[in-house]
């Protein structure tokens, strides 16, 4: 740790040598005049720029930077940093590009912003601070710089780098071939959307798994230090991690048992929810509702009876109370009950919908209509069409529908 | 107090070679003499290492962004070729320094108005071996083939420039230097004495390399891992290679003179390591990077970095190695007064820039030659043609 200290103390003498302070005010003055310019009315008053659409700061500042540096050739002076900062300042400029022409135009806002914050930002964020290491040090020496010892591994600054960007990078990057390879299997194999999903999350435990593994053998960890891992857990799980990691083997248990997957639809509090999510110390549910979504300990689904409508298949069946003028005849309204649901988008022809007589009355008669949709999420839609078709139905015998 | 911070680049064929320990052993001392006689001064020193081909790429980059180094390690012919193409910057050094330097030594560094570089110790190349396997290091060619029928493993270089060491004991040296400085047409015959002394010299390789534990490498690398590992038995060796194998083979580390024969001593090469500086220091860094290059060419200076390291040997005439409370010293000097008797001049400089780029074909004769593709007179006419291109 010491040397790392006094190689970063050691970059602070740069800022000593005439050539960098004379290319650090220019890269400053470039910046302020691009700024400057933007900013200015005098851009506006110009007659001939007014076709021109009115550049951005960054731009503009780019501009400036590479303006300065022919203007620093000629004068003899040294160029390469303004030239350095000029190339990194573009390539932030260019992402900014790529994201608005490319990614929002081709992907859901949701995907692009995801993408472009997890991935595409931090790896050029990476990149740039890579180059500045590089423009005042060797990379390849700063990596060998020793940081200290850990279970009585030596660890140096640039085992601990490639493994912490290993790691980011599986637990980010790994969807995407989790996802193909998934779409794959489930084309292959005829498998439902469930299993996909529940195919693709394994994978991707599986492959972050495999990047734990090799990150603590790239480390150098020694059997020693990870049995001394494996102690510190087992006393963590007495105490304060037993709930985390009980969440967590729940959340693999379930994984495999398939009975919790995402797309599955499940009754939470009696509301039909969908899972979007098992994460690993809980599953995350949407209810239709209300937009709501449920985020709940994985544990729940292991120790408690739980109701699905997606176990076997995805039929939901909804029942519809009816009472109807005794005048008519039940034969009629049996069928008049029956045609109404069978001409009602959302309501499957098979299984077909049946109307039941519950009871007999004085002035009106029960009857009871059971028909199924093929989304359980839909039920309250299908429900209410329903009952709208049949007051229009019944609207001269006087129906009461529950 | 000022605070200031020298970046020094070391160079190196790779960073294996070079032992960050061994530096600081070199330059610790140096830095608080320097303390001692500059007291208002607080010096930071970054020392990068740096490989020698990717070296003019990226001094040319950082110099190009004011971010180059303020002094480099590097050897003699690497600071020349970097002044050249004005990569470092020309010095002038105090006639009385100059002055302290060994002739040959000078001779490598003076340019028109200055010094290339400033020299700071030399390091020549000998023999390295195992002593649990090897008792007594050979002393003659022929001790060495009789160690290999003996079954002890000797490993050579293909490269040139390692492999020069053998053209003395043969007396192929002189042969190759005449070729090398003749201004004759290619069509003009060869002395026939040159040619049989380059053949004979070509036949012992070709017969050493018929010998099953003589072992040809490509590269110095494999040699060294070859002895570290206990793989080998003896190789040639640089002097700067040294703490390595020590680090690895410990007290079982001999090292001794490179083996003579019929015709001579060996004939090694020797490193001559410079200070060179750079373009992009301030002033203030400049002055303070001479102040500490002159310091280390003071002969108690030169004395102490040869006794810390255990590697090198002073450049300044007026400090001599203390051999008698180091037998590894003495080897060093053994190995440099042979380089030195089998140095011819100045002139030979240019040569060997001269046979720089046919270095490739060179190395393929001799592959051809130790895998028996060609015998050794086709490899001797081979190799007279290239030593007469222009």
């Amino acid at each position: 740790m010491g040397d790392l200290l006094l190689a970063m103390f050691s970059w602070l003498g740069f800022l000593q040598r005439p050539d960098v302070q004379k290319q650090l005010v220019v890269i400053g003055l470039a910046m302020l005049l691009g700024r400057w310019l933007v900013q200015s009315p005098w851009l506006g008053w110009m007659p001939r720029m007014r076709w021109i659409k009115k550049p951005s700061i960054p731009l503009a500042e780019e501009v400036a930077l590479v303006v300065a540096i022919p203007l620093l050739i000629m004068a003899g002076q040294q160029s390469g940093l303004v030239l350095l900062v000029a190339q990194l300042k573009a390539a932030w400029l260019s992402l900014g590009l790529v994201e608005h022409q490319l990614l929002n135009r081709w992907l859901d806002p949701v995907t692009a912003s995801r993408l472009s914050s997890r991935l595409l930002r931090p790896a050029l964020l990476l990149s740039t601070v890579l180059i500045g290491l590089d423009a005042v040090d060797n990379l390849q020496e700063l990596s060998n710089l020793p940081l200290g010892r850990l279970f009585g591994s030596a660890i140096n600054l640039g085992s601990l780098f490639r493994v912490a960007v290993m790691l980011y990078v599986l637990a980010i990057g790994s969807g995407p071939p989790a996802t193909a390879l998934g779409w794959l299997c489930q084309r292959g194999l005829e498998m439902g959307d469930g299993s996909r999903r529940a195919l693709e999350l394994i994978l991707r435990y599986c492959l972050v798994s495999i990047g734990i593994i090799w990150a603590l053998g790239d480390l150098g960890f020694s059997q020693t230090g990870l049995f001394a891992i494996a102690g510190g857990l087992s006393v963590g799980l007495g105490f304060g991690v037993k709930e985390v990691f009980s969440n967590f083997i729940s959340g693999l248990w379930l994984l495999f048992e398939g009975s919790v997957r995402p797309g599955e639809v499940l009754i939470i509090d009696g509301e039909a929810c969908e899972v979007r999510r098992l994460g690993l110390r809980a599953a995350v549910l949407w209810r239709r509702s209300d937009n709501a979504e449920l985020l709940i300990p994985n544990q729940t689904f292991f120790t408690s009876t739980t109701a699905t409508y997606t176990g076997s298949d995805r039929m939901r069946r909804g029942v519809l109370m009816a009472s109807v003028a005794s005048s008519i005849s039940p034969a009629e309204v049996i069928a008049r009950l029956e045609e109404v649901a069978r001409v009602q988008a959302g309501v499957l022809a098979e299984p077909a919908a049946r109307a039941t007589v519950e009871q007999f009355g004085n002035a009106t008669s029960s009857y009871k209509l059971t028909y199924w949709m093929a989304d359980p999420l839909t039920i309250r839609e299908i429900s209410n069409d329903l009952k709208l078709a049949l007051w229009s139905n019944f609207k001269a015998e006087e129906i009461s529908l529950s | 107090m000022q605070r200031q911070t020298l970046i020094v680049y070391v160079v190196a064929p790779d960073s294996a070679s070079l032992s960050k320990a061994n530096l600081r052993s070199v330059w610790d001392p140096i830095l608080r003499t320097y303390k001692r006689l500059h007291p208002d001064v607080h010096m930071n020193l970054n020392v990068i290492v740096f490989q020698e081909q990717q070296l003019k790429q990226e001094l040319r980059r950082r110099n190009g962004r004011g971010l180059g180094p303020d002094l480099l390690i590097v050897n003699a012919s690497t600071a020349v070729d970097l002044l050249n193409e004005g990569l470092t910057s020309k010095i002038q050094v105090p006639a009385a320094v100059q002055n302290s330097l060994e002739p040959w030594v000078r001779s490598r560094v003076e340019v028109k108005g200055g010094l290339t570089a400033l020299p700071v110790a030399i390091e020549p190349q000998l023999s390295c071996y195992n002593r649990t396997r090897i008792p007594s290091p050979p002393a003659t060619l022929k001790e060495l083939m009789e160690l290999a029928a003996k079954g002890r493993q000797i490993g050579l270089s293909i490269f040139p420039q390692s492999l020069w060491w053998t053209t003395g004991p043969l007396g192929a040296n002189q042969a190759i230097w005449h070729l090398l400085q003749s201004q004759a047409s290619p069509l003009e015959p060869v002395d026939a004495r040159e040619r049989a002394r380059i053949t004979a010299w070509l036949t012992w390789l070709g017969d050493a390399s018929r010998q099953s534990h003589v072992n040809f490498f490509n590269n110095d690398e494999d040699l060294l891992d070859g002895l570290s590992k206990g793989k080998l038995d003896w190789i040639s060796c640089l002097s700067f290679n040294l703490p390595r194998l020590k680090q690895t083979m410990g007290e079982n580390l001999g090292v001794a003179s490179l083996p003579a024969g019929p015709n001579g001593p060996a004939s090694p090469g020797s490193l001559l390591r410079v200070l060179a500086f750079g373009i992009n220091s301030s002033p203030r860094t400049r002055q303070i990077a001479m102040d500490l290059g002159i310091l280390q060419l003071n002969p108690l200076a030169q004395r102490t970095s040869s006794l810390n390291s255990q590697q090198m040997l002073p450049v300044n005439r007026y400090a001599t190695p203390p051999v008698s409370s180091s037998s590894r010293l003495k080897a060093l000097v053994n190995a440099q007064e042979q380089f030195q008797q089998s140095y011819f001049n100045a002139e030979s400089t240019l040569s060997l820039n001269r046979i720089k780029k046919h270095m490739p074909e060179i190395e393929s004769i001799f592959t051809k030659l130790v895998v028996d593709v060609i015998k050794p007179e086709q490899a001797s006419q081979q190799l007279i043609d290239i030593l007469r291109q222009p």
